[in-house]
């Protein structure tokens, strides 16, 4: 049995994925608290007392996310770009577009043949259409982030937030509480706005059936319904979104391990259990 | 030898000192340039210091009151340094007429500093037409004559001639360099052969060229780093804010060719020394090229790129575009089109001289060499 972590730091959050024989998921984490504090040792340690084992019989550590240059636990950093699009092949191996909606980036990855990455793009400098925007806009709506699609599920009308900058739109959404519009409908423009920017972000690398939606933000089904209605397209969720680039990460970790044991990979081993 | 290359280096990032030093030597007058393309020879003729002005990574607050936020990081940053005072060991200025934020910023220059000498360079944007030549011929000459106001110097033909010389000299070095970055990428840091590059840039040539010609063939002998492991080419007006070069060095990715304005692309076309001093200088520019800068109906840039890639054995080509720079800007479309009907692999990483926050270029170029080091398509 071989045992290998990935640990994807992120901005909001640490994520954790322990994984035995490159096939099977034995714990996940997500714990607050991502390149500032101690989340990702936390993150690792409930991985480990989820699956009752220690960090010794990891055997492989690669670590992923924008704190992943300084997360000092793992032997090996590779970018979300290459993790989120090994997680997602993992998950379904139909998928050829991921798109990882995460705390403080957006990146749209499409996928070749077995996984391969062919291509990316990836929000500019600022927070429009991430999950910090969803943060600030909640905070406007004085609900809890988790909240928000709840808030947005059936809606009136839709009110348009036209404001990219998360600040302005901010005020767009003070406003529109102050006219009194009600919040469902504010809720459901935020989730259109956020589509938006997506949508133009998949557009720029081209979309490509089956789609799969990973990250944080993928667990809001506001999003993901507006999403999926201007793509026009139907979009997957997996069971490990907000943890699917610490699965990639695990894998990448896996096939290190196995390369230079000349074991066998993750797909001979789901073969000989078949 | 190590010496001469941290003179190199010092000269490239704190060029001041060096300036100030060769003015009280020599008692001559420095002559700053902007971007890209202005016949340095004829400054260099005339006894004065040729020195450049390609902005650089300083905080723009000045600056701001006279330019929008949308001009590009190069002019903000050169109105800053002229505003604090950075530049006061500058006696004239040269504006080529390289794009709409340097023509404009040249109108405000004169509003602002209305007692400094300047000298607008207004080139053809047609270079085919017959007309060209003999436009640019009369350009020239105004420079010389704006030059001598200047310097009260007067070059005779043969001085001409021999700052020629000098920068034929200086572009096969900085040639022998590149072919020693491609075929030894080992020997130097990528952030150290831009800066070495740049040196050039607030240097007497005759002084640079002594050093670059006493580098080479020590440089041929030395190992900084292990073999690459992603082989590029870059392309856009300069490889700045450094982080990004040291972020690629860290990666393993190494730049064995570029298209860059403040690089190659300027160190293009050496004169005729067979034709008159005038005409070799007129004829140099109709050659250069090919540059988003440089109006070319025949879109070689590429064909350009493509042929780099192959000559060098790059695995894909690095666009550094530079924020608001609507030359690259409406050339990357046709670029971008033709690397992916040849299946040249891209990187379109959008860069400004001030940016600090490099935490995206990082995973950008991460996941870029990812890709690279995947190998060919199947």
């Amino acid at each position: 049995m071989t045992l290998t972590m990935g640990v994807d730091l992120g901005s909001i959050t640490a994520k954790c994925v322990l994984l035995q024989d490159g096939c099977r998921v034995l714990a996940d984490r997500v714990v607050k608290g991502g390149m500032v504090g101690d989340g990702a040792e936390k993150a690792v340690r409930e991985a480990l007392e989820q699956a009752g084992v220690s960090q010794t019989d990891v055997a492989y550590i690669v670590a992923t996310g924008y704190g992943r240059v300084i997360f000092s636990g793992a032997r090996e950093e590779v970018s979300e770009i290459g993790c989120h699009g090994k997680g997602a092949f993992f998950q379904d191996p139909r998928v050829r577009t991921v798109i990882d909606i995460g705390g403080q980036d957006a990146k749209v990855i499409r996928l070749g043949t077995g996984g391969r990455v062919l291509n990316f793009a990836m929000n500019e400098k600022c927070a429009a259409g991430t999950g910090r925007f969803l943060e600030v806009m909640a905070q406007a709506l004085s609900a809890p982030v988790a909240e928000l699609a709840r808030l947005g599920g059936r809606p009136a009308g839709k009110v348009n937030i036209s404001s990219t900058c998360t600040v302005f739109a901010e005020s767009e959404v003070i406003s529109h509480l102050a006219a009194g519009r009600p919040v469902a409908d504010i809720a459901a423009g935020i989730h259109e706005s956020i589509a938006r920017r997506i949508a133009g972000l998949a557009y720029r690398v081209g979309l490509e059936e089956k789609v799969m939606v990973t990250g944080g933000v993928a667990q809001n089904e506001g999003v993901v319904a507006a999403l999926a209605e201007k793509l026009g397209c139907e979009l997957l969720v997996p069971r490990f979104a907000q943890t699917n680039g610490a699965l990639g990460a695990a894998i990448f970790a896996f096939e290190k391990v196995s390369k230079s044991s000349g074991e066998t990979g993750a797909a001979d081993v789901k073969k000989t259990e078949g | 030898m190590e010496h001469v290359l941290q003179s190199l280096l010092e000269a490239a990032r704190n060029p001041a000192p060096a300036i100030a030093g060769w003015k009280q030597a020599s008692g001559g007058k420095v002559v700053g340039w902007l971007p890209i393309y202005v016949p340095e020879e004829l400054i260099h003729a005339a006894g004065a210091l040729p020195v450049s002005l390609w902005g650089g990574k300083t905080e723009i607050a000045r600056a701001d009151a006279h330019l929008q936020g949308f001009a590009c990081s190069v002019v903000r940053a050169v109105l800053e340094y002229g505003l604090k005072g950075t530049y006061n060991m500058v006696d004239g200025f040269i504006f080529p007429s390289t794009c709409d934020h340097i023509q404009n910023t040249s109108d405000i220059w004169a509003a602002v500093f209305p007692d400094r000498p300047k000298f607008d360079l207004v080139y053809p944007a047609n270079r085919r037409s017959s007309a060209s030549a003999a436009y640019l011929e009369q350009l020239f000459t105004a420079l010389q004559e704006w030059l001598e106001g200047l310097t009260g110097c007067r070059p005779s033909e043969t001085k001409l001639r021999e700052s020629i010389g000098t920068y034929n000299r200086y572009r096969s070095l900085s040639a022998e360099l590149a072919s020693l970055r491609s075929a030894r990428p080992e020997c130097l840091t990528g952030l150290e052969f831009a800066l070495i590059t740049k040196a050039a840039l607030f240097m007497e040539k005759e002084e640079y060229n002594r050093r670059l010609a006493e580098l080479l063939p020590w440089l041929a002998n030395r190992t900084v780093r292990p073999q690459p492991k992603v082989r590029l080419v870059a392309s856009g007006i300069m490889a700045e804010p450094e982080e990004i070069l040291e972020i690629l060095d860290e990666l393993g990715g190494v730049v064995v060719a570029d298209d860059l304005a403040l690089g190659a692309r300027t160190l293009r076309a050496p004169s005729d020394e067979r034709l008159p001093p005038l005409s070799a200088l007129v004829d140099r520019h109709l050659r250069l090229g090919p540059c988003s800068t440089l109006y070319d109906c025949r879109k070689e840039r590429g064909a350009h790129l493509l042929g780099l890639a192959a000559r060098h054995n790059a695995d894909g080509v690095l666009f550094l575009s530079m924020k608001f720079c609507e030359a690259e800007e409406f050339d990357y479309p046709v670029v971008k089109a033709e690397l992916e009907a040849a299946g040249l692999p891209h990187l379109f990483l959008e860069v400004e001289q001030q940016m600090s926050a490099l935490g995206q270029v990082r995973t950008r170029l991460q996941a870029f060499l990812e890709i690279l080091a995947q190998g060919p398509k199947l």
